[in-house]
């Protein structure tokens, strides 16, 4: 199991996957926008996405978990 | 006529000031970082 | 009759008004269409425009209304400190002061500055004018603007739309230099996320830096001072009002007027000599030169820290704030999806602000 974190604080703009979705490595997970540029944070490993933490217009700080995938 | 003795003058001290001035800005940086913790760890 | 037709604009139009008229149109589309630095180019180009009508007489000395902008704005050096006190307001130095040694970066990336300077005397140029074609390098338009205004008027049209245009061409000019002087492995360097940082800490730092940059280059000081005062005003959080204020509407203010400015000086006479394309030439050579200089230091500093650096952050010590360091992010993110290279690359960023400043400083402390 492993958590996906936010590499910096910033404003989620889009969250592209469900509770259940089967992910692979490097499949965008959630789109954040920070100093105005949007940066798409990817699964760390295949896995099904087992939590998420955070929904669209949350505004998150660095190191919040954002999606726990299993 | 250009004046090269100036113009290597300005290249030498201009590239000097930029990195002896950002140079002490990192070490004064790290300085009160340090002297800031040192401060609130006595407060504690 | 004829005594009417000669009151009008018209029969005084010349050659070159009309290539001018094509180039303030060019600028105005491109800001519409493209995007590229609308907040300026669209300002500049309709003082292109308007300055470029016969008998308007608007940069007539002492009379003309975009004169009065220009002087009382720029050869007074009002508006580019003006523009710093809002950048001040707008920056964030949290991830400089995080990771210090990131500072060095932005001094590497100042040595286009001094390669195009060389390469201008070479072309013929003079001194003081070598020195504002040089600071394009720095890829900082009002510190460019301020320079050329104390140094060489008459390029002031020139240097500062070669600034702000490869400023926008940043996500074009810097990749393939990246891509040239970086190996897969240097590109995929993950760097530890950066400690968070006091508020302390962030007020202090203007403070500092104030005393630091003014004692060592004292001819900065009105765009350091003004700069430190509006991240003092961001920081320090009891003046809300002072940081909103020239952060948004007094930085909008200033821009108009340091646009319009601008696009005066570009009346035909001024702009349409060959002296203009060198110009562009050395400010291509300089950016080029930053950039390159920035990704070799970082890959300098990886002999010597054990903590390495992703080289990719070495070329946002080209001040252009926030775009290079966006490139930066864009290109380690290309290599490796999972590597966020932003917050680390904004450390160099607004570093290179600081180092065009102090290269500045020196310029107009020993050429002017």
């Amino acid at each position: 199991m492993s958590d996906v974190t936010a590499p910096m604080a910033g404003k989620v703009i889009d969250v592209k996957v469900n509770v259940g979705d089967t992910v692979n490595e490097d499949d965008d997970l959630i789109i954040l926008e920070a100093m105005k540029m949007e940066m798409p944070i990817v699964a760390p490993a295949s896995g099904t996405v087992k939590e998420i933490k955070c929904k669209k217009g949350d505004s998150v700080g660095a190191d919040d978990v954002l999606v726990v995938i299993e | 006529m250009i004046d090269w003795n100036l113009a290597v003058r300005i290249f030498s001290f201009g590239l000097g000031a930029v990195f002896s001035s950002l140079a002490i800005l990192i070490a004064a940086i790290y300085a009160f970082g340090k002297i800031l913790k040192s401060i609130e760890k006595k407060a504690d | 009759m004829l005594e009417m037709v000669l009151t009008t604009g018209v029969v005084h139009l010349t050659i070159g008004n009309l290539v001018m008229w094509l180039i303030a149109f060019l600028f105005i589309y491109l800001a519409i269409t493209k995007n590229y630095e609308p907040l300026l180019l669209v300002p500049i180009g309709f003082g292109i425009l308007v300055v470029n009508l016969p008998l308007t007489f608007l940069m007539q000395e002492g009379e003309g209304l975009l004169w009065k902008f220009y002087h009382y704005g720029l050869e007074w050096e009002v508006i580019p400190p003006l523009i710093f006190l809002g950048l001040g307001a707008m920056t964030d130095f949290g991830p400089m002061i995080a990771n210090p040694k990131t500072l060095i970066l932005g001094a590497g990336a100042q040595f286009g500055v001094y390669v195009a300077f060389f390469g201008a005397l070479i072309l013929g140029f003079q001194i003081p004018e070598a020195c504002s074609i040089g600071i394009i390098g720095g890829a900082d338009g009002p510190t460019t603007i301020y320079t050329t205004v104390h140094l060489a008027p008459h390029l002031l049209g020139a240097t500062a739309v070669a600034a702000y245009s490869y400023m926008s061409l940043v996500p074009i000019i810097q990749p393939p230099i990246m891509r040239l002087l970086t190996t897969d492995k240097e590109r995929k360097i993950k760097m530890r996320q950066l400690r968070p940082v006091s508020k302390k800490e962030k007020i202090l730092f203007p403070l500092v830096t104030v005393l630091v940059i003014c004692l060592i280059v004292p001819a900065s000081a009105p765009l350091m001072a003004l700069f430190m005062l509006g991240n003092l005003f961001k920081e320090c959080g009891v003046v809300k009002r002072l940081s909103d204020t020239a952060a948004n509407e007094l930085m909008n203010i200033v821009t108009i007027l340091l646009g319009i400015s601008v696009g005066a000086t570009m009346s035909a006479e001024a702009f349409l000599r060959p002296q203009v394309i060198f110009v562009f030439i050395m400010g291509l050579v300089a950016f080029a030169f930053s950039t390159a200089a920035g990704i070799l230091l970082a890959k300098f500093m990886n002999l010597f820290f054990k903590e390495k650096v992703n080289p990719l952050i070495g070329s946002a010590g080209v001040s252009a704030v926030p775009m290079a360091a966006r490139v930066s992010q864009i290109m380690g993110a290309k290599y490796d999806p999972k590597n966020f290279l932003l917050m680390h690359a904004m450390g160099p960023n607004v570093a290179g602000v600081i180092g065009t400043v102090v290269a500045a400083g020196v310029f107009i402390a020993l050429a002017g």
